[in-house]
Order: C-alpha cells, then structure tokens, then sequence
C-alpha cells in the first residue's frame, strides 16, 4: 500500500480511538453523576462530625469510605475560620484521619492534587505531616515545591531561608510573587533570617526586593539605611529599584532622603515615579521642589505620582500645587490643577 | 495524444499533492498543538475551587481597571456593570466607557449608581476621541464611567486605558459575560511570572442554552440550534487546545476582544489599540511581540485553560457567515500588516511559529482547502488521479478533522468538566464528527468571501451582529 | 421562651452557611439562609429578620448592591447588617460602613466573634 493509502489507515484509527476514549469518559462521567448524589448525603453526615457536634463512634469505619470528601470539606472548614474555632476544627480533622489522607495524596496524587494537599497539610503540626512537607519541597512540579515551602513557614517549620533560596531557585527559577508571603512567614519566627538575605552578597536583587518586602512592614527602622544604601549602590537601570523605593515608603522613615532623592534623578521614568511616590509617603518636605520640577515630567505616571506626593507633603505641597496650576506651564498646569480638582482641594 | 495525457496526469498529481501537503501540514501542526496543550493542562493544572485561588493569591495579585466599552445598551447597561462590580477579586475598578451612545445609556448609570461628575487627573499617551465628562460616586468606590464622543470600540478602550490607574487593565466586549472569579483566574501568570508576563488571554465559552441571569451564566447547558451547538466544539478546538498550545509554545498572536488581561503601560508604548482594523484585538497582541522583540526584553505572553467569559454566539447562517468573514478580513489585515515578521529571525519562534500557523491556518489554508473539494473529486472522476489522492484528501478534511474535534472536547472533560451531563458529552461527540460534513466547508466558504472583502478594501463593519457592542 | 430571634444569612458558601447555621441556632436564634443576592432580596420582600449577616462577594449581586437596595427601602432600613468580607482593602470597609453596614468582619473570621458582635447588634436595638 502507497504513502498515501496510509494515510486515509492512520486518520481511521486515530478517529477511532478517539471516539473510544471520549465514549470511556462518558460512561465514568455518568457513573460520576450518580455517585455525587450519595456525595450530597455523605455531606450532610460529614459535616456535624468536623463542627464537632457529634462524636463519631462506631461508624468510624464509614467515615474511612468517605476519606476524600471528608479531607476537602476539613480544608474548606478550617481556611474560612481563626481562632480557637479553627483549633478544634483541626483537632476533629486530624481525629476523624484527615493528615493521613493529604499525606497520602502528597505522595501519589496529580499535580493538582499535590497542591492541594501541600496547601492543606500545613494546618497540621504533626510531625508525619511536617515530615512529608519537607520531602515535598524536592518534588518535580514548581508549584508543589513552593506550596510546601509557605505550608512549613506558616507552620513554623521552615528550613533556613537560605536553603529553601537555594532549593526552589528563589529568584532565579522562582519568581512568583507568593514569595514574599513566604518569607513574611519565616519571618514570624525567624526575621534575622530574612534580614540576612537583604545583607548576603550571595543571592540576587529579586531575593532581596521580597526579603525587603516582607519585612516593609514590620516596622523595623534599623533596616531602612540598609535599603537605603542598596538604592543607592544599585545598577542604575536594575528592575528591583521601583520595589526597594516602595518599601522605603512603607517604612515612612526620613533616613531614606538620600536615597529618594537620588532615585528622583533616575533616567528611567519607573524608578522615577516610585521614588516620588516614597517621597509623598516619608513626607520629605526637602524634595518639594524638585517633585514640583518631575510636574513636567514628559511621562505621565511620574507628573500623576509627584502631585499625590505634594499633596501628601501638606501645607507647603498643596502651595506648590496651587501656584504651578495659576501660572505653570503645561503639562505641570494640568497636573496640578486636576489633582487639585479631583481632591476637592480648589 | 499520449503526450498531452501524461502531462495532464502529471499537473493534476501536482495539484492533489499542493492540496494534500497543506492539508497534512496544518493537520501535524494540530496534532502538535494536541500534546503542548496536554503538557500545559498537566503542568499547571486548572483549579477548581475559587476559594482555594482567593487562599493562595489574594494578598499578591496587583490591581486591575476592568475596561468595559457601551454604546447603546441602556437596557442592559446597569445589569451588566452591576455584575461586573460583583466580581471577586481583592482590589480592582470598573471603567465603563460610555462610546457617545444616542440613547440613555449614561442617563441610566447616572440615575441608578447616583453619579455625579468629577475631575480626575488622566494620561494622554494614547489616541481617542475626545473625553466629555467623568462620573463617580463616593459609596461605590469601584466605579468610574467616561463619557466621550463616539469612536468605535478600539477608541473606547484607548479612553479607557488613558483613564485607568491600575498596572494591569482587563479589556471585555460589552456583552461579555465574565465568571465571577475570571479576575482571579487570569491573573495567576502575573502572579507567578510577575516581571515577564505582559498580557493573558483566558477561554471563551458560547452561553447559548445556558441560563442566564442579571449578566452571569448561572447553569451550564447545551443550546438546540445546531449551530451554536458546532460552535461549541469550534470554540473548544480554538481555545483548549489551539491558544492553549500556542501560549505554551510562546507563539500566541490573539488574545479574544471579549476578555484580555494586559499590562497597561506596554500597551501605552505600543499606542493602544489601532482603529480602522477590524482585528483590532490580534492585532494588539502582534504589537506586543514585536515591541518586546524589537527592544530584545524577555516577556511572555500566556493564556489560562480557564473559561473566564461567556458571549452569545450568532445562531444564523447570515449572521454567522458573516462574523467569520469579518473574522478572516481581521486576521489577513493584521497578517500583511505586519508581514515583515513572517520569517524574519529578529522576531524568532513569533516570525517562524506564530505567523507561519497564521500563514498555513488563515491565508493559504481556506484557499488550498476548496481548491481542493472542487479539484480532488473532479480530477479522479475523469481518471488523472488515483484514488489514493483521493482517500488521502478525504483523511485530511474528514477523518483527522473527527480526531482533532473529539480530542479537544476529551481534553475539556479530562481537565475541566464544566459540562453538566453525560447525554450533553454524548450530543457535544455527534457534533464533533457531525461538523466535518458540510458544516466545516462552508466556514471554509465563508472564509473565502472574508478574503474577497479584504482585497477589495471594504471599509467599516457592514451590518453589525453582535447584540453587544456597536460601533458606528 | 421569649420570642425567638431571626438572623437572615445570605452567602454563597454553602460551607460557610452550614457552620452559620449550625453555631446560631445552637445559640438559640432562627436561621434563614439565601444562596445569592437576588435570593436575599426577594426574601426579604416578604420577611423581617432581626438581624442579616450579608456576604460581600457574591455572584450576580454583590452584598454591596445588596446592602444597598435594603437601605433604600424604608421597610428594611432598619435591620441591623453584618458584613463578611475576604477583601482587606481600606476602600470596601469605607465603602460597606459608607453604605450603612452596621459591623464587618474579614474572612477568616472568628465565629464566636460574629456572634458577640451580633448579640451586641441585637441587645443595642
């Protein structure tokens, strides 16, 4: 038979087993259906046992059939509350066997549902649970590894900072913002750990912008010179400016004038505008004019981001404002005169 | 005599074999696209419950300006910015932008969001129409409406998108129907990429069939008229595995009009959206590679398995025929363009992959393809051809086109299962074997006459379909 | 018994709203439950609740329309409303209290919390 005679063969086939399959999948789905109607019922049975209105006695052998929906119901119950509600919630889920599920599906489940339980198994400070965890942060898939990685921090049980850099590829592999998350977590417990990535020379700029970012808001000033002076030492052009210039604005405190005002000077319009958004926020009165100066900047984003930060800057910024939107020249004109407007302020 | 009939045999294997080649051409390049698209539903796996996204990404997700386009939606306009301010997602603002509407379509939003006018300090970097008023209301917080003289949907969202303050905006049609969590959804690549990523596109699925109340399709069922039924299955060949598979290649060039999620000053340095295009929203996407390109910065373009949107698809031969015409016109505008890309290494696997699948897909595909049902049947009938060409053509247009229909919707039900039973996997099967007789060659038909139109240069819209969106 | 007190719960969850149920009425109140906004409104039409503890987000429509439309109607005005919320943002706390919410709480939330608040919300009326 010809080439082409082959052809007209394999497109029969393949059509063929596809329509195989899909019928397979048709006939698990309607075997699904009629499986989720006990499910609804299973539901109702479950969930007094995890909101601890009953005790389960001897039907314990029916809640181990029930084992996956009453693993999913445990997570969903004990995301949604705080406090001591959550406590027994989790103390009724681990009762009624539900680490072991999620340790289970760690081990063998898809990606999906690796995740998921990567995620839930955090809740449980077993030390099974906190066994598997730490396993999982060498699995294949990425998103489990991270999963693991914020699952251990927000249980307190993270490796070092620096190992789990090195073992999710933080910064280099991993540049997921859910990073910052991270290290907030391990800071809880540990934030001289993540101060020492802000500190090492060891690991790149992206690592250092979270770490920074995850401490912005502990109202630590002792690490604003340090951002401070790595504004002031970075690459002129290096793509974590605008996030260390944010943080410092978080921080509010006036030991990073100098840098700001360095940073106000940048070439690139993006550092330009962050660093006159941390300005407004510090309340660097110092830089008034040269904010009133970025009024004309050519893009809009730093002219839009220095009039909220004279308005922030109070008395003195709002004058600057006024007089820029009586007699300025345009753009600055426009500026000041429609943030005036917009604030009520005219 | 003998001369003559060898060389006639001779052209027309030449022919069956340029007819065959294409066709086997795009069928491999579907069948590629078939396992990239089950390489990415398998490594990153769609979620399925939105609490579980809000969990894992609410305190890392940047804002978003939902950049909702209206012209002459009165009826309608409340009920639909009702529901897209209904929309979970931590922080983001509605622009509606009132495209110089005759009727009251401001009227409406004034009087039910209890509007008045505010002065707001805006960007002028991208063209549009002139700009005749802003409204807001201080209790709801998230909305803004512009008023602007009338300039067609791309003007619209170029309004919009000099509005909006947000890092990333989200351009929809007017008669988008947006999942609740379809912010959420889309914004995972930003999330997880958040320096490379620059614009996501997300599925489209039809709501024909499916209730709907108040702007969101509340059960998911199957429509009766047939059409909209192939449309089903076209949708899912177009989205789950088509763009899917392209986004995992990093070749995708279109991200749908009804729902796009863009980083919004990359789209400010490329100029917005162009007017005078009716692919307007391709051609977005096409200057964004080549902006990325020019400048050799490493960028990523993505798209999420996710439906994320619900439009109501024609449900007649006319208004159908001429959707994917204008559709075709769309895709050639946006394709001679820029066909300087097409092969040129400074724009890598874009210039290669990308508009190559264009090339095959949309410009020389439709042509080959009813050269083909013409020629093939007529060329064997008269004995120059084997009737092996024959089977071959035949496996190209019907048996692989059954293969590639019936293993997007096995991917649909493998990894997503929004269809609600058995009996409609079992109906949406018949139509995926059912469309290649007849239903795939008028496309192609249809196709053709987009074609026709974009050689002649036919300015504007002609008549307009789409309930939603209206330009003028 | 005194009368008995009813405390509408409107929100998707349905998760959310068996605890809701199961914790109120453990504390002596009526529960009605709505699935969605629209549900919650109708309801309304025809009942009084005591108290309403309102989602934020909600499909179709959201607890701030909702809320809205209930403090527009002089027959509902009244009713003291608790909003749930997942959002954190400064803008829709403003914007729930701007709109007459009476207390809010941010998801994960305190159960025993939600129901000290709502207790306080009653006894006060």
């Amino acid at each position: 038979m010809s080439a082409l005679g082959e052809l007209w063969l394999v497109s029969l086939v393949l059509s063929a087993v596809a329509v195989l399959i899909m019928m397979g999948l048709v006939i698990a789905r309607w075997i699904g259906v009629r499986r989720g109607r006990s499910r609804e019922a299973e539901r109702r049975r479950l969930i007094p046992l995890l909101l601890g209105i009953e005790r389960s006695g001897g039907d314990y052998g029916q809640v181990e059939k029930a084992a996956d929906l009453l693993a999913d119901l445990a997570t969903e119950l004990i995301e949604m509350v705080r406090g001591e509600d959550k406590e027994a919630f989790i103390e009724s889920a681990t009762r009624l066997g539900v680490p072991e599920r999620l340790q289970h599906r760690l081990d063998r489940g898809s990606p999906r549902v690796r995740l998921a339980a990567a995620e839930a198994l955090g809740f449980f400070e077993d030390e099974k649970s906190i066994a598997r965890l730490r396993g999982a942060l060498d699995d294949p898939n990425p998103d489990v590894r991270l999963a693991a990685a914020i699952s251990l921090a927000s249980a307190g049980h993270a490796p070092p900072a620096v190992e789990l850099v090195e073992k999710l590829g933080i910064g280099t592999r991993e540049n997921s913002a859910l990073v910052v998350g991270l290290f907030r977590d391990i800071a809880v417990k540990h934030p001289d750990e993540i101060r020492g990535l802000i500190e090492s020379e060891q690991v790149n700029g992206r690592v250092k912008a979270a770490a920074i970012e995850a401490l912005s808001a502990s109202g630590d000033y002792s690490l604003v010179p340090l951002v401070a002076n790595l504004v002031l030492a970075a690459d002129p052009d290096a793509e974590e400016l605008p996030r260390y210039l944010r943080a410092l604005g978080d921080f509010g405190h006036p030991a990073a004038a100098r840098a700001v005002h360095h940073a106000l000077g940048s070439k690139l319009w993006w550092v330009r505008s962050a660093a006159a958004e941390a300005a407004g926020r510090i309340g660097l009165n110092d830089v008034a004019e040269r904010l009133r100066t970025l009024l004309s900047d050519p893009v809009w984003w730093v002219r839009f981001r220095a009039a909220e930060a004279l308005i922030r800057l109070g008395d003195e910024g709002r004058e600057l404002l006024i007089a820029t939107a009586e007699s300025g020249s345009e753009p600055a004109c426009s500026a000041a005169r429609l943030t005036l407007a917009e604030r009520g302020l005219v | 005599m003998n001369d003559w009939q060898s060389l006639a045999i001779d052209a027309a294997s030449v022919v069956a074999w340029i007819v065959i080649v294409t066709g086997l051409a795009q069928t491999a390049f579907y069948v590629v696209q078939l396992v990239y698209a089950g390489i990415a539903l398998a490594v990153r796996p769609p979620v399925a419950r939105a609490s579980l996204l809000w969990r894992r990404y609410a305190s890392h997700t940047p804002p978003i300006a939902v950049l909702a386009p209206a012209y002459n939606e009165e009826v309608t306009i409340v009920e639909s910015v009702t529901s897209l301010l209904a929309l979970h997602y931590p922080d983001f603002e509605v622009i509606v932008i009132n495209d110089g509407s005759k009727d009251g379509t401001l009227r409406q939003m004034i009087d039910s969001f209890g509007l008045a006018q505010v002065e707001r300090f805006y960007d002028l970097s991208v063209q549009h129409n002139p700009i005749r008023g802003l409204y807001a209301s201080p209790r709801i917080p998230r909305l803004l409406v512009v008023d602007k003289e009338n300039g067609g949907k791309s003007d619209a969202l170029n309004a919009g998108i000099n509005v909006a303050r947000s890092p990333l905006f989200c351009s929809i049609d007017a008669d988008s129907l947006l999942e609740s969590d379809a912010l959420l959804r889309a914004v995972r690549p930003f999330v997880e990429e958040p320096t490379l990523t620059i614009a996501v596109g997300g599925t489209i699925r039809i709501a024909n069939g499916s209730t709907i109340a108040a702007g969101r399709v509340l059960e998911v069922k199957l429509p009766r008229n047939f059409l909209a039924l192939v449309q089903i299955v076209e949708y899912l060949r177009a989205f789950l595995m088509a763009r899917l598979a392209l986004s995992r290649m990093q070749v995708l060039t279109v991200i749908s009009g009804a729902f796009g999620l863009f980083r919004r000053q990359l789209v400010v340095e490329v100029g917005g959206y162009s007017h005078g295009t009716v692919g307007e929203d391709m051609e977005l996407v096409v200057k964004l590679h080549r902006h990325m390109r020019d400048r050799k910065l490493p960028y990523r373009v993505d798209f999420i398995p996710e439906p994320v949107c619900w439009t109501e698809a024609p449900d007649t031969w006319t208004i159908l025929g001429r959707q994917r015409a204008r559709w075709q016109r769309g895709a050639l505008e946006t394709f001679f363009k820029h066909r300087d890309m097409l092969f040129n290494p400074r724009y890598g696997r874009i210039g290669f992959v990308g508009f190559g699948q264009v090339l095959i897909v949309d410009v020389v595909g439709p042509i080959v393809e009813v050269l083909g049902y013409f020629l093939m049947p007529l060329l064997w009938a008269v004995g120059l051809l084997a009737v092996d060409y024959l089977f071959a053509f035949l496996a190209i247009t019907f048996t692989f086109g059954i293969f590639v229909s019936v293993a997007s919707l096995i991917l649909e039900e493998v990894e997503l299962r929004r269809f609600g039973s058995a009996h409609d996997l079992v109906v949406l099967m018949l139509i995926s074997i059912v469309e290649n007789f007849g239903y795939r060659q008028i496309t192609n038909f249809w196709r053709l006459r987009g074609f026709w139109e974009f050689l002649r240069k036919k300015q504007g819209w002609g008549q307009m379909t789409r309930k939603g969106f209206k330009t003028s | 018994m005194t009368e008995r007190k009813t405390i509408l719960v409107c929100d998707d969850d349905p998760l959310l709203v068996d605890l809701l149920e199961y914790r109120l009425s453990s504390r002596g109140y009526g529960v009605a439950v709505t699935r969605d906004g629209g549900e919650g409104l109708a309801w309304l039409k025809e009942n009084r609740p005591d108290a309403i503890i309102l989602d934020a987000m909600m499909p179709v429509i959201d607890g701030y329309e909702v809320l809205r439309h209930i403090r527009e109607n002089p027959e509902t005005a009244d009713i003291p409303v608790i909003m749930l919320t997942a959002r954190k943002q400064e803008r829709d706390i403003v914007g729930a209290l701007e709109l007459g919410a009476n207390d809010y709480m941010v998801k994960p939330f305190i159960p025993e919390e939600l129901a000290a608040r709502l207790s306080r919300l009653l006894e006060g009326k």
